[in-house]
């Protein structure tokens, strides 16, 4: 049987059918939840964020006017959320040693240059990126957001999107370069 | 140097073009120019090495536990719940299915009608014979405590009784509503409503006691 799309399945949740919102949530809470953890770098807050963010979407589902995918629509509630929970952890400076160190891994690229193939080094890189950099490459790479989609999510110029992306992959080739990766651009 | 402006439209799309998130017309310039510029031909197989990375990257983040789709749930289950009619009005509900009932005016007046009598017989009843002063008026303790933090709570399944009684006790909480399907209750804590700040550090505390499954904030 053909799945419902997600905007098929947002209508069933506009009309309160706990199935529909079932279905909605097991398609897309691990990205929402991986783009959100990368952004408050805990797991415990992200898991409670994510379950916030999928009621936010039950409650608000009657007044979805189809103007951005569903999916974007869920992940700019989710960067909110993650930022909003970013901003008050700052403020109040709650428990900094718990953040995962997933996201901050002990090698530098050079040393993982040293010991590693290219890829593994690009990996390393890829994660010392700056939060903005490290944002919009995974919007577009990982969930293949569209220029206006990613516009949509980060609140940003359509062009402001393409050249933050520009500046982000020149980023990351400096980085690969002091890890004595040469990929020749830019 | 590096703040130099890109100059070229096409390089600036090459990582939606090898998405395939670009429009018919840009992807036809995308690959008109790619196919003569082999420069940016070998750039646009940079942009699919680093793709292939990040998806690597995104895909070894672990995927979260069973902890958030239950809290998520139950909270619709329990508004659901809330907003379901009880008593009179499932009954009332029903009677309006099988056109049983009388129109809402007409409802009205009846209502209206009905409350007028109730209320002389009971002046007259607390008047003649009770003898109760007018100014001893009755209060009920749940509109004083209705003041209080509402959250819902799902208890472990094995949690005894006394030591959620404890729990209560020591948290000045009471349970105001439920079990819900899933175990899951209405619990109000305090006398005051909460800062948002105060009803995060709660939710923590409370999150952190062991017979507490999950706890949300109940709206």
């Amino acid at each position: 049987m053909a799945q419902d799309t997600d905007e098929a399945l947002i209508g069933r949740i506009a009309r309160r059918d706990q199935s529909a919102m079932r279905a909605f949530y097991e398609r897309h809470h691990v990205r929402v939840y991986r783009f959100m953890l990368r952004i408050v770098k805990n797991e415990a807050t992200a898991e409670d964020l994510l379950s916030d963010v999928f009621y936010d979407v039950w409650r608000q589902a009657d007044r979805f006017e189809g103007r951005s995918s569903v999916v974007t629509w869920a992940l700019s509630i989710a960067r909110f959320k993650a930022l909003s929970a970013v901003r008050r952890r700052t403020e109040t400076s709650l428990e900094p040693e718990i953040e995962s160190e997933l996201m901050d891994p002990a090698d530098t690229p050079e040393i993982v240059a040293q010991k590693a193939d290219k890829a593994e080094v690009l990996r390393a890189c890829l994660s010392r990126l700056s939060e903005d950099h490290r944002q919009i490459v995974e919007l577009v790479y990982y969930h293949e957001m569209s220029v206006q989609e990613v516009a949509e999510i980060l609140q940003i110029p359509e062009n402001t999107a393409k050249t933050r992306l520009f500046y982000a992959r020149k980023r990351l080739s400096e980085l690969l370069t002091d890890a004595g990766v040469d990929r020749g651009w830019p | 140097m590096s703040d130099e402006p890109p100059v070229d439209e096409v390089e600036l799309l090459l990582p939606w073009f090898h998405t395939g998130r670009l429009s018919e017309e840009e992807r036809r310039r995308l690959e008109a120019a790619t196919r003569s510029n082999p420069e940016l031909a070998r750039r646009l197989a940079l942009v699919a090495e680093e793709a292939r990375a990040m998806t690597q990257v995104c895909e070894a983040t672990p995927a979260p536990s069973g902890r958030p789709r239950d809290a998520l749930f139950a909270r619709i289950t329990a508004e659901e719940a809330a907003h379901k009619p009880r008593g009179f009005g499932r009954l009332r509900g029903w009677l309006a299915q099988g056109g049983m009932l009388p129109s809402q005016t007409a409802l009205a007046w009846a209502v209206a009608g009905l409350a007028l009598v109730v209320l002389v017989e009971a002046g007259v009843i607390s008047t003649y014979v009770t003898g109760q002063r007018r100014d001893e008026v009755y209060h009920t303790a749940s509109s004083e405590a209705s003041a209080g933090e509402k959250l819902l709570v799902g208890f472990a399944p094995e949690a005894p009784m006394r030591e959620i009684e404890a729990f209560l006790s020591d948290h000045q909480a009471t349970i105001v509503d439920g079990p819900h399907s899933g175990g899951i209750y209405a619990v109000r804590f305090g006398d005051r409503p909460l800062s948002d700040e105060e009803r995060t550090r709660l939710i923590g505390e409370v999150k952190s006691v062991a017979l507490v499954r999950f706890v949300v904030p109940s709206r």
